[in-house]
């Protein structure tokens, strides 16, 4: 078993700082205390200052995969290395102190996950501050938010366009949790309408990536809010890579429907190009694939008894055209075969599966649509979902579910089942069938 | 052709001067009405810079698995509202942002806030437009019906009509005392006329705005028109405060 580090980075002596800072800017908020009647006791003329609240809860599941017979990109597992069971306990506490002048939220995990079969027998035990920062609020109007934190925006569900650090969005997995990232940024609200952020990405968080484009970046960010409509556009500088410009839009021109579209531009200097010619050749990797558009279009619909269906389309300028995920299988045929011969040859394969595999975690193709149905999440009952994507170049589908049933006040049973469907040769059918995590949810507190 | 007798003359001269005092007339009972909703809106929190208040939300009567108590902190200013659940602990954490008419839900484990149509409930027969503040007098026009009293109080009997599609409701008669200028009594209805719920108000409770103290809700009681379901809403600690625009801001939400 190997353990995890708890990093003590210049991240973790800036949040003992902040935390510092916060501790006394907010005593510093309310000198009344030091006049408090002298019948108050000290516990409540800190709640007089400060707000808190916590919640916390605490995951144990079972994963079990079923990977692709056969797999083209994945031979005996080697290349991608998707393990046949999965068993994961996690805490997610969460904490978060208020007061007039600063907030402070915390948001600590601790995971411990085994990994087995398909060759790997591995358990590791992570702790990690998934997110944590200060949000100081020296105006109505403006805020400086700094620590890790959560990137998100965008009204879609299947992927985020508009967003350079979080395409993948991870709604597809309700029980898959996004990292925070290291930033500061400046929040400027003029008017109900108006706001304005501008912040300095310093890293990605505790996930650290080599060669992370996010490193060292700068966003903007405007945000315009009528009644019934919003949009916002978005600028951000990314290490390596052409400017990221996008943005999204949403309106709701009545009470059960809802309309938006999310688009980003950008390029990718970690692009894989299949070989250029008719004939089968090498990948190519680290190819600079030039400014590409991603883009969006998307609606929902709610009925009477709060059950939602939506729809979504998605355009990925990084992905292949049907014959070009033709040809991305075929070499990847050709490189499975030269890995079975072993030698040199088999190096090569080898290499060229680990090429392609890189492709593994984005989307292959170029249209895409999404499906998604599911009952009102704000109810007190079952919750549950159910979701349908399609690779409208391959043909290939990725059906899932989802459902949480509460056993009890505290505890929730959960399932969220994956199957794919679609020949060895295309996207979804390239590396596992199907899925089956289950497990219960604990609302400690 | 005929032209107009004398009388005939005096009659459509007659006319030409009534017209305008009689759209006029009705202009000013409109206006008139208008002006009764919005002073009855701040006692439900509308047309205030900042209010703070909990909610204890009981829900009581139907098959629907929602029954039961949710306890509510919300924040709200003239257009905007945060609701955040505070209790039962398997929904603490989750947040409803309404800013205008747009709306957003998050809670612990959802990786961004997802966005709602209105249509989507909060529990039981509450909407989220009813656990917000109230602006009928931004939300509807009004147009004064009669007057009858309501458990002995003089009221004004008003028809407020949706002005657009996003109103949480298309049509709500509504009753206004006429001494304290505080809603006691509401019926909520579609667009054809059909009666969807009912509600009641008391003012148990009392807020200082403007320099000078008003009556506030500290209790809302919701029943179904078919059903015997009911959801009742208790109000508490309730203060006009000053609200940063970060507690209404999508991106701090979570």
């Amino acid at each position: 078993m190997s353990r995890g580090q708890i990093p003590q980075t210049l991240f973790g002596r800036f949040a003992a700082l902040a935390v510092v800072s916060f501790i006394c800017l907010s005593a510093a908020a309310d000198p009344s205390d030091s006049t408090a009647q002298t019948s108050s006791s000290w516990f409540d003329s800190l709640k007089n200052v400060f707000g808190w609240s916590f919640d916390g809860q605490a995951y144990s599941y079972g994963e079990g995969l079923a990977r692709t017979p056969k797999s083209v990109l994945n031979p005996g597992n080697s290349i991608v290395s998707l393990p046949n069971v999965t068993v994961t306990g996690e805490l997610r506490p969460n904490a978060q102190v208020t007061s007039e002048f600063a907030d402070l939220v915390l948001k600590p995990r601790l995971t411990s996950v085994y990994e087995g079969g398909g060759g790997l027998d591995e358990e590791t035990l992570r702790g990690y501050l998934n997110e944590g920062y200060v949000r100081g609020k020296p105006t109505d109007e403006i805020s400086v938010v700094a620590g890790r934190q959560l990137l998100t925006w965008g009204p879609a569900f299947f992927r985020s366009p508009s967003n350079p650090y979080y395409f993948d969005n991870a709604r597809l997995d309700p029980i898959r949790e996004l990292s925070g990232i290291d930033v500061t940024r400046l929040v400027y609200s003029p008017s109900s309408n108006w706001t304005l952020s501008g912040g300095y990405v310093f890293d990605s968080g505790h996930d650290l990536i080599a060669n992370d484009a996010y490193r060292q970046s700068m966003m903007l960010k405007v945000d315009y809010r009528g009644v019934n409509y919003l949009g916002s556009l978005i600028i951000a500088s990314l290490r390596h890579q052409q400017v990221f410009i996008g943005g999204y839009a949403q309106g709701t021109p009545n009470d059960a429907i809802l309309l938006y579209g999310e688009f980003g531009s950008s390029s990718n200097k970690s692009g894989l190009d299949i070989s250029p010619t008719d004939s089968v050749g090498d990948y190519t990797a680290g190819v600079d694939t030039g400014r590409q558009a991603m883009a969006l279009l998307g609606g929902s619909y709610t009925f009477e008894n709060g059950q939602s269906v939506y729809l979504e389309y998605l355009y990925n300028g990084f992905g292949y055209s049907a014959k070009g995920e033709r040809k991305y299988f075929r070499q990847a045929g050709v490189a499975n075969t030269q890995a079975m011969l072993g030698g040199g040859l088999g190096g090569l394969g080898l290499e060229n599966l680990g090429y392609a595999a890189t492709r593994a975690d984005d989307l292959l193709g170029r249209h895409y649509v999404y499906v998604q149905f599911q009952n009102s999440q704000s109810d007190g009952g079952t919750l549950w979902r159910v979701m349908a994507a399609e690779n409208l170049e391959d043909l290939s589908t990725q059906l899932s579910f989802y459902v949480e049933y509460n056993l009890a006040p505290r505890v929730s049973l959960f399932a969220l089942g994956v199957a794919n469907l679609g020949a060895h040769g295309s996207e979804f059918g390239a590396l596992f069938r199907e899925s089956l995590t289950a497990g219960l949810k604990i609302f400690v507190f | 052709m005929k032209t107009l007798t004398q009388f005939g003359r005096r009659v459509v001269l007659g006319g030409l001067v009534a017209l305008p005092v009689f759209v006029t007339s009705v202009a000013q009972a409109d206006d008139a009405a208008d002006a009764i909703v919005k002073q009855a809106d701040p006692a439900r929190g509308g047309g205030l810079a900042g209010i703070a208040w909990n909610i204890r939300l009981v829900s009581s009567g139907s098959d629907d698995a929602t029954d039961g108590d949710r306890d509510l902190m919300v924040k709200a200013n003239t257009t905007e509202s945060v609701a955040e659940t505070l209790s039962p602990v398997r929904f603490r954490g989750t947040k409803l942002l309404q800013a205008d008419k747009n709306m957003w839900l998050t809670r612990p484990g959802l990786s961004k806030p997802i966005p709602i149509s209105p249509r989507q409930r909060l529990s039981g027969l509450a909407a989220n437009g009813d656990i917000a503040a109230t602006n009928y007098a931004n939300d509807y026009n009004a147009t004064l019906l009669r007057e009858e009293a309501v458990g002995g109080e003089a009221c004004y009997v008003l028809d407020l009509v949706a002005k657009s599609h996003s109103a949480t409701y298309d049509r709500i008669t509504y009753w206004v005392s006429k001494q304290r200028h505080v809603a006691l009594q509401a019926q909520f209805l579609a667009v054809s006329g059909k009666l969807l719920k009912s509600a009641t108000f008391e003012y148990g409770n009392t807020i200082q705005a403007d320099g000078k103290a008003i009556p506030f809700i500290s209790r809302m009681t919701i029943t179904d028109s078919l059903t015997p379901a009911r959801t009742v809403m208790d109000y508490s600690n309730v203060q006009a405060q000053n609200i940063p625009r970060s507690a209404f801001d999508v991106g701090s939400l979570q």
